[in-house]
């Protein structure tokens, strides 16, 4: 296992920045998630590490070797593809030994490590089967045995819990970190799917259009967003169009809100966990009348959209502890406060795509 | 689980949609066929034309006479140079087609499918015209002193073959195209990843993937080469001998119904036979 360091690297069709001037690091052992959503270009930074798409310029660096110029077949990357791509005229056995045959690996060794690798992912009794025969967590673990076998310097997973249905994914996903940890695998993760991602990455790198918006861990990308787009991204947030005025922010409804920075056109940003609601927002710097407009109870949370004074929209989540269960209905007059610590004033970098 | 009321309707709804399919087969192919068998049975009277016999004396004449066997070999020369010529040339082609992102694609299928609007006989008179000995190429060679005596291009072999290719290739070119379209390539992608240069991940991955197909392909054009008459008759002249113009001849100039019975059978039981054993041998292959 070795580091994955890319520099500068920029990817053109024609006019358009598919990649553009992307700096990333991966170390040893880390798994770093790409989350975007579709188009960010997270996908083609991906298969350019792979090499099966050429860069036009930068530099892929796989333990400290430059391989942006390699063919997808020289520079030892283990692939698991979206669909997994097992051959389907071959045994789930001879597609794991697939890579260890190009390898010119001894047949006496291949069958050994394809045995360890097929005990590895739980498979040892379907080796003999077709992939066709094999549920889709199967055959999505075929497609990481096969990846692995090899021992790849770098292990790259376009988006391999997507094809799976929404209860399998949970487990798999855990299964997979818990693998990728055993073997101690440099790992670089595509997905569009943040759950996916905080549960699973070492650190996040949040991408849209080409570029690289923030990155860091999960839950310092969740509680410092650097900007609306990932406040937005990464969970929910409620986002108050305004200007930053002395002292604090007057919104475009007209609320003046206590905040702490002032400079440059900015949105707040709550979380909905954040919003107290009705005898929670005692002694709290920001207090409003609010009107219920629907109400969603949730199991543990009750969901609530509430309309301002000023005439926005905001969702609060309130968590259904027992003894504190709220009785709301659409059309009460509620009051709705959250705490100016709770709050972000952040870049606003959606208001052109909106 | 019983049938109810509805299940027998809809079965018989659906047996007499199948009804007038079923029909034209009948009439249009498994009667004649029937006829033709118990014919290549009777025997050849020359005043009577033919006498009702049981007799396997036409299939022994074929077997007999070394005339036919240069017919039969001739024909499945022709077909198995027509056929793999047009999966040589045309593989290329479909993999293009079938890769291509262009825009221009339809129209490319277009100009694919173009030549079958011309029939077979219109094209071969075209060359005629064009590579006859009094043809236009012959004609302007000579006179441009090039040439003293007109080159023999039509009515050889190669003629026969190129034509008959020519015919064929749209056909190879479409159903190899569907083929290949079908295929996932993310699987060629992995076997990349997986360290197989392009060659190999062509022959290990791309074409275990793709044969079935290609071979029925192969099997459907090596039947239209098999059974060509028009071709073979204009390009090769009146004399060419394959199957399809010998049999022909004998049933409509000899007026020899029993023989030319035999032959459409043994042309027939050869074509089956050689598909087979081309599906046979490729598919041995790759599995």
């Amino acid at each position: 296992m070795a580091e994955l360091v890319i520099r500068n690297l920029v990817k053109t069709y024609g006019d358009h920045r598919v990649v553009d001037t992307i700096n990333l690091k991966a170390e040893t052992a880390e798994l770093v998630a790409l989350l975007g959503p579709s188009g960010c270009g997270k996908t083609t930074l991906l298969r350019s590490i792979a090499g099966f798409v050429p860069i036009s310029s930068g530099s892929i660096e796989i333990d400290g070797r430059d391989v942006s110029k390699l063919a997808p077949n020289k520079r030892n990357t283990g692939m698991v593809f979206q669909n997994y791509a097992l051959f389907p005229h071959m045994s789930v056995a001879e597609n794991v030994a697939f890579g260890l045959a190009m390898r010119k690996v001894p047949k006496s060794e291949i069958e050994k490590r394809v045995a360890h690798a097929l005990d590895l992912v739980s498979l040892t009794d379907y080796a003999e089967r077709r992939p066709r025969a094999l549920s889709g967590g199967q055959q999505q673990r075929v497609a990481v045995a096969r990846a692995l076998v090899v021992n790849p310097d770098v292990f790259l997973l376009d988006e391999p819990l997507s094809n799976l249905d929404a209860k399998l994914r949970m487990s798999v996903g855990m299964q997979l970190r818990a693998l990728q940890q055993k073997l101690g695998l440099t790992t670089v993760f595509v997905t569009h799917d943040q759950k996916e991602a905080l549960m699973m990455a070492d650190r996040l790198v949040i991408m849209r259009a080409g570029r690289v918006v923030q990155e860091g861990t999960a839950e310092h990308l969740y509680q410092e967003p650097a900007t609306r787009f990932v406040a937005d991204f990464l969970g929910h947030s409620n986002v108050l169009t305004g200007t930053p005025v002395e002292g604090g922010f007057r919104t475009d409804g007209g609320i003046k809100l206590p905040s702490a920075s002032t400079d440059g056109p900015r949105v707040l940003a709550v979380r909905p966990e954040n919003l107290l609601l009705g005898g929670e927002t005692e002694g709290v710097e920001t207090v409003l009348d609010a009107t219920v407009e629907t109400v969603t109870y949730l199991g543990s949370i009750t969901e609530a959209s509430l309309l301002l004074p000023g005439g926005e929209r905001v969702v609060a989540h309130h968590q259904n502890r027992t003894g504190r269960e709220l009785h709301l209905a659409v059309g009460d007059t509620i009051r709705v406060g959250w705490r100016t610590n709770a709050t972000q004033l952040l870049i606003d970098d959606m208001s052109e795509a909106a | 689980m019983a049938l109810s009321a509805t299940d027998l309707k809809r079965g018989g709804a659906a047996s007499a949609l199948l009804l007038p399919a079923t029909l034209l087969v009948v009439v249009a192919l498994v009667a004649p066929m029937l006829t033709l068998l118990r014919y290549s049975f009777n025997a050849y009277d020359p005043i009577m034309l033919m006498r009702e016999t049981f007799t396997l004396e036409n299939y022994a004449r074929f077997f007999a006479e070394p005339y036919y066997h240069e017919v039969i070999l001739t024909t499945l020369a022709v077909a198995f140079g027509a056929s793999f010529g047009a999966l040589l040339l045309g593989f290329p082609l479909a993999y293009f087609l079938a890769r291509t992102k262009s825009r221009y694609k339809s129209l490319l299928v277009v100009l694919v499918v173009f030549p079958l609007l011309v029939g077979n006989v219109v094209r071969a008179a075209g060359w005629i015209a064009l590579f006859g000995s009094q043809g236009i190429l012959n004609v302007t060679l000579i006179k441009l002193g090039l040439i003293e005596s007109p080159l023999e291009i039509m009515y050889t072999d190669w003629a026969v073959i190129i034509g008959t290719l020519s015919v064929v290739m749209p056909f190879m070119v479409l159903s190899l195209q569907s083929v290949i379209e079908n295929v996932d390539f993310s699987v060629v992608d992995a076997a990349l990843n997986l360290g197989a240069s392009r060659f190999q991940a062509f022959r290990l991955v791309f074409l275990p993937l793709v044969m079935p197909g290609v071979t029925a392909g192969f099997a459907l054009i090596f039947i239209l080469c098999m059974n060509a008459y028009a071709t073979p008759y204009l390009l090769g002249g009146p004399g060419y001998k394959m199957m399809a113009p010998a049999l022909y001849e004998q049933i409509s100039v000899i007026s020899n119904w029993p023989f030319g019975s035999a032959l459409a059978f043994i042309l027939m039981a050869t074509t089956v036979l050689a598909t087979l054993v081309v599906t046979r041998v490729v598919r041995g292959k790759t599995v």
